[in-house]
């Protein structure tokens, strides 16, 4: 049993890393063939996977009604909206233009929620702005003072308060910015690809989900 | 000094309120990563292909709609033909607005002017996709029409992204401008231009600086230097003002928030 | 203690009442003045206004109006990315070529590899058999790893060394001083210096800790720099969010 639940995903593993590392210096069309169909079957075992992550949260809120776990009134309304939106969905053949059922849904309803969710961290940024963003250290001053600065920079309110103050913005993105985020990408980049070929040669295994 | 923080959320509501409908118009500079995106797509001869590939949902459209909206307007008083797609599915919707919205006001025909290929889900594996065969990876656009009897490819010849000389990604995470830059630019050599929330901006500078990207617009300012200079106005500029004091409002609060902090700070001193 | 929740409960229940009270009387007055046209376009705004505003309230507090507006949010975001995936990923890449090809075209019986890679995926719901979707994703993992080793060395490790050790011209083309390489410079040296601070298989001490400390301070610019630019990002969400419920719905813009 061992061999099927471990070996054969960790030599499945092995063998599309390999292949495609190796597809990358070939420049044969065979491979560059081999590239296209890889993509293809990438897109459609993707699309599963979306399925299954549905699928999943479909799952847990059918168990929380079941359960009748405290607050499974809303779960309800979350599996209602859900099924009533997919069988618009699938009635309308995905016509998402606004006059029709599921792109009005999505224009009115779902595109508004969405944005107002989001819009709420403006108050909250406010409200850390105030209460959490002290300057107790030097580092910490000097980050506020930055931040202050690219606040102004990035209003057009800023070139009135001090004319220099966009072109000192830019400065600041475009040098020390710059030199952070790139050793970041470097260390980031360098630790990717030590996990990828650790995950290639069978070493991490944290994807088999553990079990056997 | 302790504040309710629903006193904190009324000042901000009403930073941002009284602006919006009392506007004050204020002069936009352009900074230059937004001023070499303008001037690539200015180099571009009429009825050059280019692809504008919206990574976003409707979480960022306040930012990132402008954007692609003034983009896509420059891009057909160019006579450019437009190729959209999205790599996040929630995205569909506003690309479909963006590009009603500006053909109808350039007159351009959809099939022929430009083609909304629509959502795929893989990202980084839908780029090399189209980097080796577009129409193997989009046979249908959006509507369901085949693409490969779309006079905007029939026309063009356009096969693959290895034809079209610039990509411009308008994106709000992953997959987005990272994916762009791994999958395609590098592997295919266009030229890539991007967009991106405010939030991620700074994280791209490194690509400007090395030439993988051509340009960047970041945040709502990025789409406002652009209106600017395709010298259309909209949302993005006059959201400006109540931006502008709505900063104002924040730094006030720091300000005012480390001087609590300074004054509290010398009254333990004094106590112990 | 039980009176008090009783009471705190019952005037909220009114204050509910009241807000939504209020919110149709504004969109009656709406309709009737025609500021909302009275189409589902109308409706539509009504309700996204609706929607907005439940949401806002939990600024307030947490209550029910906003789990409700929170819940269908939910479930219509799945619903949508479940028919957008059905139809846009699916059925033209799958589905169609392998069971209903157009006429000129012949079935492609190999994507039965990838179908079958996919359908293992859902064995994961079942307790004994979970072992199997192992496969689909060891096949993810695997294409994955490999498609980011190349590319990832060459973008993101090559590419920005070599943007990092191109020569520095400190004269431009008219024979003048250059300021751009004084700065060019600061950004070598930054680059270093960040680097070095995350390298911790030595101690910082000595030489290594000066060098680290100057890290350190890049790196508080660089997260000043994205701070004030995230500020600007949140507010730039809420901005369209106000414009919307003050133009588009209150018509007062």
């Amino acid at each position: 049993m061992i061999f099927w639940k471990r070996t054969v995903p960790l030599a499945l593993a092995f063998f599309f890393g390999v292949l495609m590392i190796v597809q990358y210096f070939i420049p044969h069309e065979w491979f560059e063939n081999l590239l296209d169909t890889m993509a293809r079957w990438g897109q459609i075992v993707g699309a599963f996977g979306l399925v299954v992550g549905i699928a999943s949260l479909t799952h847990s809120h059918y168990f929380k009604i079941k359960r009748r776990v405290p607050g499974w009134g809303y779960s309800i309304v979350t599996l209602a909206s859900l099924v009533i939106y997919v069988v618009i969905g699938f009635l309308t053949e995905c016509d998402d233009s606004p006059n029709a059922p599921f792109g009005w849904g999505y224009l009115y309803i779902l595109m508004p929620m969405q944005a107002s969710m989001f819009s709420l961290l403006a108050f909250f940024v406010a409200s850390a702005a105030y209460k959490a963003f002290r300057a107790r250290t030097i580092e910490a001053t000097v980050l506020l003072i930055v931040a202050i600065v690219v606040m102004l920079a990035r209003v057009p309110i800023g070139s009135y308060i001090y004319e220099n103050i966009p072109r000192i913005g830019e400065w600041i993105f475009a040098y020390p910015n710059m030199a952070a985020r790139r050793a970041i990408m470097l260390g980031v980049a360098l630790a990717t690809v030590a996990t990828s070929l650790r995950v290639i040669v069978g070493i991490e295994r944290s994807y088999l989900g553990g079990g056997d | 000094m302790k504040i309710d923080r629903r006193y904190i959320f009324v000042f901000i509501a009403i930073a941002i309120i009284l602006p919006t409908i009392f506007e004050v118009r204020m002069k936009i500079d352009i900074s230059e990563p937004v001023k070499k995106i303008f001037d690539r797509i200015e180099s571009l001869k009429p009825g050059t292909v280019v692809v504008i590939s919206n990574d976003y949902d409707p979480a960022a459209k306040a930012e990132l709609y402008p954007m692609t909206l003034a983009i896509m307007r420059h891009c057909f008083r160019k006579n450019l033909r437009v190729l959209a797609l999205n790599l996040w599915p929630q995205g569909a919707g506003l690309v479909r607005m963006a590009l009603d919205i500006s053909g109808k006001e350039y007159k351009k025909e959809n099939g022929v002017d430009y083609v909304f290929l629509g959502y795929k889900p893989g990202g980084g594996v839908v780029i090399i996709g189209m980097g080796q065969n577009l129409l193997g990876t989009f046979p249908k656009d959006a509507d369901g029409k085949p693409l490969a009897e779309m006079p905007l490819i029939k026309e063009t010849g356009l096969k693959s992204l290895k034809d079209v000389p610039l990509v411009i990604d308008i994106a709000a995470g992953t997959p987005g401008i990272d994916s762009w830059v791994i999958y395609g630019r590098d592997q295919y050599g266009f030229d890539l231009a991007a967009g991106c929330t405010g939030v991620m901006a700074t994280d791209y500078y490194p690509y400007l600086n090395s030439g993988q990207l051509v340009g960047l617009m970041g945040g709502l300012k990025g789409a406002a230097e652009y209106e600017t200079l395709i010298e259309r106005a909209d949302e993005a500029t006059r959201n400006m003002s109540p931006q502008s004091f709505s900063h104002l409002v924040i730094i006030a609060f720091v300000i005012l928030g480390n001087i609590a902090l300074i004054v509290e700070k010398s009254k333990k001193k004094r106590r112990s | 203690m039980a009176e008090v929740a009783e009471k705190k409960s019952s005037s909220g229940f009114l204050v509910l009442i009241v807000l939504l009270g209020l919110f149709a009387l504004v969109n009656i007055y709406l309709f009737a003045s025609g500021k909302l046209p009275s189409n589902f376009e109308g409706i539509g705004i009504m309700i996204a206004a609706g929607m907005s505003l439940a949401i806002y309230s939990f600024l307030y507090r947490d209550n029910p109006i906003y789990k409700l507006a929170e819940h269908i949010y939910i479930g219509m975001s799945v619903g949508y990315i479940v028919v957008y995936d059905y139809y846009n990923a699916l059925k033209p890449n799958l589905l169609d070529k392998l069971f209903f090809p157009p006429p000129s075209e012949t079935y492609e019986l190999w994507l039965i590899i990838p179908l079958f890679l996919g359908a293992l995926m859902f064995f994961r719901f079942s307790p004994k058999y979970a072992w199997v979707s192992r496969w689909s994703f060891a096949f993810i993992v695997g294409y994955g790893s490999g498609m980011a080793i190349p590319r990832g060395v060459k973008t993101s490790i090559l590419m920005q060394i070599e943007a990092t050790l191109r020569p520095i011209n400190f004269t431009d083309a008219s024979g003048a001083f250059n300021f751009d390489a004084i700065s060019t410079l600061i950004a070598i040296v930054g680059i270093l210096a960040v680097l070095i601070y995350f390298f911790f298989s030595l101690e910082h001490k000595g030489p290594l800790k000066v060098v680290s400390r100057v890290g350190v301070w890049f790196l508080m610019i660089a997260f000043g720099a994205q701070f004030g630019y995230t500020v600007m990002a949140r507010m730039s969400l809420l901005i369209e969010r106000v414009r919307f419920l003050l133009g588009k719905w209150l018509n007062i813009l």
